[in-house]
C-alpha cells in the first residue's frame, strides 16, 4: 500500500490507546509454519453451521473415504452436506453437544491410517464452469462462513443475487488476538484465493472484488497481489482493488466493514447486501469454493490457529471433526492441562470443557490456551473505556448498571439489542466486570425471534440412502441443481438480527 | 450460534491497580522534587499522609465491616496528593487531621472510600487552608534546610512566605528548579515527567486538563497582557495549573471521562480559576474551581453524552 | 496484577525516578549561577548592614545543634575570596511572648562586632524598638565580644528613671597599684576602662614581688592561693563586674571589717580593692591614665634606687613594676610644716606633686528617656555621695549569657534604663560570641 491510500477503520475519533488492536500481541513467532495433522478419529458433528442440521448418510461399520459425504440435508431443509476428512469406518452415530449448547448427532469415524481419497476427489480438468454450476459446487461441498459466522455460503450467494450487489469483498480481516489461521491461507495458497475470488465474484454475477486487509498485513498483500498477477490470464473482466484497515478487534464484522468503509450503521434488519450493495465472504471460505471447483474437495478441512497468551503459536491443517484433545497432544507444543481452552478465539470463544468430545468444526478457527487468571473485581470506577471500546457505540457501563438495577426496557432504550458480544468492553475495564456477560446474553434473550422459537434444533432423521457418493459427484449429473426455489427463501438467521436469507 | 457462557478470557493488563499505580508512579517526579528541594520535612510530611490516610481508610473498612477486597492505593494517592500541595514548613498536626477528615468525612460525604465524588486532598486542602490558613504560609526559611525538622513539631503561625521576589528569579530557573512554595505543585518540569508518564500509561483522558489549561492561560494572559511576557510565564510555571490539570482534573471519579464532559469541565474550571487568581490567588484560587466542577460533574456527564439525547428522543416518542 | 507486570512497574518507577533526579540535578546545575547570583543579591540585601561583604554563604557547623536560638550561620567573604567573617541569624524568646530576631555579623576571628540588624516578624513582637536596636548597633559595633551592659543595675521600673555614673570622669583605662607589697608578697593593682565616662571594664589582681610566682588568679584558680569562700579569681571577678554595674565603689558598701555583704560570692576583704578603685577614679578624673603611672612610678623608683627599673629587672611580663616601697616608709609621706606625716601620697600625687583637695567624687542622674539628648552630656544633679546609697548593688548573676565576666571585652551603655531591652540585645550577641568560640576551636 502506499501513504495515499486510505486506512479504513469502523473506530472513528482519535484513541491513544488501541487496547484492542491485537496484531503486535500475537503468540505467534514465526508465522510461516504450518504443520499437518492426520487424527486417528474425529467425531463429526451434522450442524455445524447455521440453520438446520445434515441426516447422516452411513451406518456404523460403515466404510468412508476422505472427500465422502456423511452427512446430507433433509430435502427441504436448510442445512448443509457433511464431509469426511479421514479415510476410515465408521465407528458410532451418536448425540454430541457442542460448547456452543448445540446438540446434534454426530458420526464418529475412526481412521484406518490409509488416507483413501472417494474417487470423486480429483482435480477439475476445466475449470470454465457456468456460474449456476459455481453455486452448485459450492452448495454441495457444504461450505460455509469459516470467519465465524457459519452461514452456509450459497445462501449468502444466492441472497446477494436478489439484492442486486455490485461487489464482493473478500474478507482479510483477522484481528482477535492469538488467531492468524487467514492469514496462513493467504500465505500458503494466496491463488486460491484469488481464483476463488473470481469464481464466487461470478456466482453472484458481480465483477469488482474488493480485498479487505489490515495494512500491516504487508506478506500477505504482496502475496495476493502476486497472485492476482500469476493468474491474471485465468479470467477477465474482473476487478480487483485492494481496501485496507486499521487492525483492531472485531473490525470483521459486518456491520463494522458496512461502518468502516461505507460509513453506514446498520440498522436492524439491515445487511451489507440490501445497504451497501455488496456481499462479504471470508478468505478461507473464498479457498474452500476454489477447493471444491478446481480440486473437487468439499469442505472437510481446514486451518485452525492454536495458541495462547503464553504458549507459541501453531497453525494447524486438521480435518474437520478432530478432537480438540487430540490436536493439543499432537502439536509440537507441551500445553498444560491446567491451562484454559478455548473453542474459538479468547475473546468471543466458549471453554472447551471436554476436550476429548470437542471437535474442530467448519466455523473453528482457533483453539486458544489460556492461562487461568483471576483479576479481581471493583466498583466501577467510572473510566467509560468500555464506551470507548464498544464497536457498537453502547454504553455498557450504563447498560450493566440499568440490568442490574432490574431497569430492562430502559437499557432497551439505550440499544442493548445492538450488543454483537465481541467482549471487547469486558477485555478492558480496568474494574474486571462481566459487562459483556450481562448485556449480551440479555441482547441475545432479546433477539431470539419469538415465531421461529428454535431454528437451531435438530431435526430427527436416521439416514437418507444415497450410498457412497460426494455430493459434488451428483450435482455434476445434475446441471440446474434447486437452488432458487421461492419457498426455502425466506428464511431468517437468528444471529444476523433477522437477516433475511 | 447460542452462546454458553460468555467470553472474553482474557483480559487487559490495565486493572484498576495498574492505573493507580501508574497514577502513583507519575507523581514519583513531583514526590522526588519536593524531597530534593525541601528535605526530611518533606518526606515526613509526605509518609505521614500516606500513612494516615491509609490507616484511616482501614479503620474506617473494618469499622463499616466493608468486605471489598482492595489495595489501598487510591489512598496512597490521596494522600501523596494532598501532601504535595502543602508547604514545606507544615506542621505534622495538619496532615493527620486532614487524612482524618479526607477519610471520615469527605469520602463518606461524598460517596464512600475510592469513589468520591468530590476530589478528597482537594476538599480537605481548602479544609485546612480555611482553618489554619495562617500556619500554612510555608516557606518561612531563607533557604532550603535538607535536615530541618523543627516546623514539622511546631503548630505556630507562620508569616508570608520569605522566599526572593517571584521577579529575582531567572525564567530558567522557574523552570527547572521552580519556586519555593507548595511542596509538589510548582516545578512544571517535574509534573511533566509525571505528566508524560501518565499519558504514556494510557490511563488518563486529556480533555478536561488540556482545555483547562488553555482557557485559564487565555484568559490570564488576556488580563495581564500589559504585564509583560515574563510575568505571564512566571504565572505559568509557578501558578500550580499544571498540577491541577494533569493531576486534578484526570480524576476519573471526579471529573466527566467523555471527550465533550471534559472539554466543558476543562473550559468551566479555566474560567473559574482564571478568575479566582485575579481575587486572591493561592491555593484557594487552585483548589476552590475544582471542587466546583466535581460536584457539577454528574450533571455536566449526562447532558454531555449521548443518553440525554436518547432520553430526549424517547419523550418525544412518548409524547 | 501479576508478577511481570508488578516487576514491569517496578522497573518503570525506579526509571522515573532515575530521570527526575536526573533532571533536578541537571536543572540545579545548569541554573545554578542564576540562583546563586539570586541568592547572593538577596544576602546582600539582608546583611549589607550587618557585615559588608562580596560574597555569603550559608555553612551549617556541627556545634550549631547546641544552640538553639541560632536559626542559620553565614560565612562572608571578600572579592578574592579570603573569608572575613560570620553572620548569625539568631532568635532570643524574651518576656512576655515576644522574641527579638537578630542578624549578628562578627569579624572572621570571632572577635569584634560588625553590626547587628533586627528582623521584622509581624506575628511576633519584638521586644524592643528598632530605634533602641539601632542605637545599640551603633554603640555596639565595632567593638570586641562578648559584651555585656555597662551602666549600674536598674530595673525598668526603677522608679526615678535615671542611672548613676561618676562625674568627670575622662575616657581611657586607669590604673593603680599598691605600693606595698602584702603578707604573702603580692601587690594588688586595679585598672579601669572608662568609656562615656562610664566605667566599662575594672580589674582587679596581684603579682608577686617573686617574678616566678603566678599572678594571683591564675594562682588561685590552680590552687597556689587559697581564701575562704569562693577562689579568690571569682571573688575578684565578682567585685569588679559589681563596680561595672554601680559605677562607684561607695555603693558597693563595704563594711568596716572591709567585707561587704552585698555582692553575693564575695567574701574576701575589699579594702584594698575600694581604695585602688578609687584612686583609680581619682587618676580617671584627674586624666592621669596607666601609662603615665607606670612611667612616673618608674621614674620614682630610679629616684629612690638610682638606676633604672628595666635595668634592675623589676618590670614583669606585663609591663607593671614589680617593687614594693616598705623599705622606704616616708617616700609617699605628706608632711606639714613640722615634720609630721599628714597624710600619704598615691603615685599620681607623688609625681606631679599635686595633692587633691576634694574630699571625694560625685555623682550624677542621667534621664534614661531622655534619648533624644547625648546622655553622656554630663549634668551634674546629684551631689557629693560618700558612702552606700538607696538600692546599692545588687548582683543577680556570676556570669553574662554563660560567660565568666573576665571575658568580656566590652561594656557598652545600652539603652539607659532599658536594661532589660538592652541585655536582649547583648544575650543574642553573646550566643554569637559563644557560638563562634565553639565553632572556632572545633574548626581548630
Amino acid at each position: 500500500m502506499s501513504i495515499h491510500d486510505r486506512r479504513y477503520s469502523f473506530h472513528q475519533g482519535f484513541s491513544m490507546d488501541n487496547a484492542l488492536d491485537f496484531s503486535k500481541r500475537s503468540s505467534f513467532k514465526r508465522e510461516i509454519l504450518l504443520e499437518k495433522f492426520y487424527p486417528s478419529r474425529i467425531i463429526l458433528p451434522m450442524k455445524m453451521n447455521y440453520g438446520e442440521a445434515a441426516v447422516p448418510t452411513v451406518r456404523v461399520g460403515e466404510k468412508v473415504t476422505i472427500g465422502q459425504c456423511v452427512g446430507a440435508p433433509n430435502p427441504g431443509s436448510f442445512a448443509v452436506p457433511v464431509h469426511s476428512g479421514i479415510s476410515g469406518e465408521v465407528k458410532e452415530i451418536r448425540n454430541i453437544t457442542l460448547p456452543n449448547s448445540v446438540t446434534c448427532k454426530a458420526v464418529v469415524i475412526e481412521s484406518d491410517r490409509k488416507r483413501t481419497y472417494h474417487p470423486s476427489v480429483y482435480p477439475r480438468a476445466d475449470v470454465n464452469i457456468s456460474a449456476s454450476k459455481v453455486r452448485g459446487i459450492v452448495k454441495d461441498a457444504g461450505i460455509v462462513g469459516m470467519g465465524g459466522e457459519g452461514i452456509p455460503t450459497i445462501a449468502k450467494i444466492n441472497m446477494a443475487r436478489r439484492s442486486g450487489v455490485d461487489r464482493i469483498l473478500v474478507n482479510c480481516l483477522q484481528s482477535e488476538p492469538y488467531a492468524n489461521c487467514d492469514y496462513m491461507r493467504i500465505s500458503e495458497s494466496p491463488e486460491y484465493i484469488v481464483m476463488g475470488a473470481v469464481a464466487l465474484a461470478g456466482a453472484v454475477g458481480v465483477k469488482r472484488i474488493d480485498f479487505l486487509i489490515p495494512d500491516s498485513r504487508k506478506e500477505e498483500i504482496s502475496a495476493l497481489q502476486n497472485a492476482m498477477q500469476m493468474s491474471a490470464g485465468d479470467y477477465s473482466g474482473y476487478i480487483f482493488n485492494f481496501k485496507y484497515f486499521k487492525d483492531r478487534f472485531p473490525q470483521g464484522y459486518y456491520a463494522l466493514v458496512a461502518k468502516a468503509l461505507y460509513g453506514v450503521d446498520l440498522g436492524e434488519g439491515e445487511t451489507l447486501e440490501s445497504r451497501c450493495k455488496a456481499v462479504m465472504f471470508n478468505c478461507s471460505t473464498v479457498y474452500s469454493c476454489w477447493e471444491a471447483i478446481a480440486d473437487n474437495m468439499p469442505l472437510s478441512s481446514r486451518i485452525i490457529s492454536i495458541s495462547g497468551d503464553d504458549e507459541p503459536g501453531h497453525n494447524v491443517l486438521v480435518p474437520i471433526g478432530t478432537p480438540v484433545s487430540e490436536i493439543l497432544n499432537n502439536v509440537n507444543s507441551n500445553i498444560k492441562t491446567s491451562k484454559k481452552l478455548i473453542w474459538g478465539n479468547c475473546l468471543t470463544g466458549l471453554e472447551i470443557k471436554d476436550p476429548d468430545n470437542t471437535p474442530v468444526i467448519k466455523t473453528t478457527s482457533a483453539i486458544s490456551v489460556i492461562s487461568r487468571k483471576e483479576f479481581p473485581t471493583t466498583p466501577c470506577i467510572r473510566c467509560f473505556q468500555c464506551e470507548d471500546a464498544c464497536p457498537m457505540g453502547l454504553e455498557p457501563a450504563l447498560l450493566h448498571n440499568l440490568l442490574k438495577r432490574g431497569l430492562e426496557f430502559s437499557a432497551q432504550d439505550e440499544g442493548i439489542r445492538k450488543c454483537i458480544a465481541c467482549g471487547s468492553c469486558s477485555y478492558v475495564c480496568p474494574a474486571a466486570i462481566d459487562l459483556t456477560g450481562v448485556i449480551a446474553s440479555y441482547a441475545q434473550k432479546l433477539n431470539k425471534n419469538p415465531e421461529h422459537p428454535d431454528k437451531l434444533g435438530f431435526t430427527e432423521h436416521t439416514k437418507i440412502n444415497i450410498g457412497s457418493v460426494s455430493l459434488l459427484e451428483t450435482f455434476e449429473e445434475d446441471e440446474e441443481y434447486q437452488t432458487e426455489e421461492g419457498g426455502d427463501d425466506n428464511m431468517v438467521l437468528p444471529f444476523e438480527g433477522g437477516k433475511l436469507i | 450460534m447460542i452462546y454458553g457462557k460468555f467470553a472474553p478470557f482474557i483480559h487487559t493488563d490495565r486493572t484498576v491497580s495498574y492505573m493507580e499505580l501508574s497514577f502513583l508512579i507519575a507523581l514519583l517526579p513531583c514526590v522526588c522534587y519536593a524531597i530534593f528541594k525541601y528535605g526530611i520535612r518533606a518526606l515526613m510530611l509526605i509518609l505521614s499522609c500516606v500513612l494516615m490516610n491509609v490507616l484511616c481508610a482501614m479503620l474506617f473498612s473494618k469499622s463499616k465491616k466493608i468486605r471489598i477486597k482492595r489495595t489501598y492505593l487510591h489512598n496512597v494517592i490521596s494522600g501523596v496528593l494532598f501532601s504535595l500541595m502543602l508547604p514545606p514548613d507544615t506542621s505534622l498536626l495538619i496532615p493527620i487531621t486532614a487524612s482524618v477528615f479526607m477519610t471520615f468525612v469527605t469520602e463518606v460525604l461524598f460517596g464512600g472510600i475510592a469513589f468520591c465524588q468530590v476530589n478528597s486532598p482537594v476538599l480537605a486542602r481548602i479544609l485546612v487552608e480555611v482553618v489554619w490558613g495562617e500556619r500554612l504560609k510555608g516557606f518561612s526559611e531563607g533557604s532550603n534546610h535538607w535536615f530541618a525538622i523543627k516546623s514539622l513539631f511546631s503548630f505556630a503561625r507562620t508569616t508570608s512566605s520569605v522566599a526572593s521576589r517571584v521577579e529575582d528569579y531567572h525564567t530558567a530557573e522557574l523552570i527547572t528548579d521552580g519556586y519555593p512554595s507548595y511542596i509538589g505543585m510548582c516545578s512544571v518540569i517535574m509534573i511533566l515527567i509525571g505528566t508524560i508518564y501518565l499519558l504514556r500509561s494510557r490511563t488518563v483522558r486529556t480533555a478536561a486538563p488540556i482545555c483547562y489549561l488553555v482557557t485559564v492561560i487565555i484568559i490570564r494572559v488576556s488580563m495581564h497582557i500589559k504585564d509583560g511576557v515574563r510575568s505571564n510565564i512566571a504565572f505559568l510555571l509557578i501558578s500550580g495549573i499544571f498540577f491541577v490539570a494533569f493531576f486534578l482534573l484526570t480524576d476519573r471519579a471526579t471529573v466527566p471521562q467523555n471527550h465533550l464532559g471534559g472539554t466543558v469541565t476543562g473550559i468551566i474550571c479555566g474560567i473559574l480559576t482564571a478568575g479566582a487568581f485575579e481575587i486572591s490567588g493561592g491555593i484557594t484560587a487552585l483548589c476552590v474551581p475544582v471542587v466546583m466542577v466535581n460536584i457539577i460533574s454528574g450533571l455536566v456527564e449526562y447532558f454531555t453524552s449521548d443518553a440525554s439525547e436518547r432520553h430526549a428522543a424517547v419523550r418525544e416518542e412518548a409524547q | 496484577m501479576n508478577s511481570s507486570q508488578i516487576k514491569r512497574m517496578t522497573i518503570e518507577a525506579v526509571v522515573v525516578l532515575i530521570l527526575s533526579f536526573i533532571v533536578l540535578i541537571a536543572g540545579n546545575a545548569m541554573t545554578s549561577g542564576q540562583s546563586e547570583t539570586r541568592i547572593q543579591n538577596g544576602y546582600s540585601e539582608m546583611f549589607a548592614d550587618v557585615l559588608e561583604a562580596a560574597r555569603y554563604k550559608e555553612i551549617f557547623p556541627e556545634n550549631m545543634s547546641d544552640f538553639e536560638e541560632i536559626n542559620h550561620v553565614y560565612q562572608a567573604f571578600d572579592a578574592s575570596g579570603k573569608p572575613v567573617g560570620f553572620i548569625l541569624d539568631i532568635t532570643v524568646e524574651s518576656a512576655g511572648n515576644t522574641s527579638l530576631h537578630l542578624l549578628t555579623g562578627v569579624t572572621y576571628d570571632g572577635a569584634e562586632l560588625t553590626g547587628i540588624k533586627h528582623i521584622a516578624d509581624e506575628s511576633v513582637p519584638a521586644p524592643i524598638s528598632e530605634e533602641e536596636i539601632a542605637r545599640i548597633a551603633e554603640q555596639a559595633s565595632g567593638n570586641q565580644i562578648p559584651m555585656s551592659y555597662a551602666a549600674g543595675h536598674f530595673s525598668d521600673d526603677d522608679g526615678d528613671g535615671s542611672v548613676t555614673m561618676i562625674s568627670g570622669l575622662n575616657d581611657g583605662i586607669y590604673y593603680a597599684q599598691r605600693l606595698n607589697k602584702d603578707n604573702n608578697g603580692y601587690i594588688d593593682y586595679v585598672q579601669i576602662e572608662v568609656v562615656d565616662g562610664f566605667i566599662t571594664r575594672v580589674n582587679w589582681d596581684a603579682f608577686n614581688i617573686d617574678m616566678n610566682t603566678k599572678d594571683r588568679i591564675d594562682a588561685s584558680l590552680s590552687g597556689g592561693y587559697s581564701v575562704s569562700g569562693d577562689n579568690w579569681a571569682n571573688q575578684s571577678y565578682n567585685l569588679c563586674h559589681a563596680l561595672i554595674d554601680c559605677q562607684d565603689p561607695s555603693r558597693l558598701a563595704m563594711k568596716s571589717d572591709g567585707t561587704t555583704d552585698i555582692v553575693p560570692g564575695v567574701t574576701i576583704d575589699i579594702r584594698t580593692f575600694v581604695e585602688l578603685a578609687y584612686e583609680c577614679i581619682d587618676n580617671s578624673i584627674h586624666g592621669y591614665d596607666q601609662e603615665t603611672y607606670i612611667e612616673d612610678l618608674k621614674g620614682i623608683i630610679q629616684g629612690v634606687l638610682g638606676s633604672d627599673p628595666e635595668t634592675l629587672g623589676i618590670i614583669n611580663d606585663e609591663g607593671f613594676v614589680v617593687f614594693s616601697f616598705e623599705d622606704y616608709p616616708n617616700l609617699f609621706a605628706e608632711l606639714d610644716a613640722a615634720g609630721n606625716v599628714i597624710s600619704n601620697l598615691n603615685v599620681r600625687e607623688k609625681a606631679t606633686g599635686t595633692t587633691d583637695d576634694s574630699a571625694g567624687i560625685s555623682t550624677i542622674e542621667v534621664d534614661e528617656n531622655d534619648v533624644s539628648n547625648d546622655p553622656y552630656s554630663v549634668t551634674v544633679i546629684g551631689a557629693e555621695d560618700g558612702v552606700s546609697i538607696g538600692g546599692g548593688y545588687d548582683m543577680t548573676y556570676e556570669n553574662i549569657d554563660g560567660l565568666p565576666v573576665s571575658e568580656i571585652r566590652t561594656y557598652i551603655p545600652g539603652i539607659p534604663g532599658a536594661r532589660q531591652r538592652t541585655r536582649c540585645v547583648l544575650t543574642a550577641i553573646n550566643i554569637s560570641y559563644r557560638f563562634l568560640k565553639d565553632y572556632l576551636d572545633w574548626m581548630a
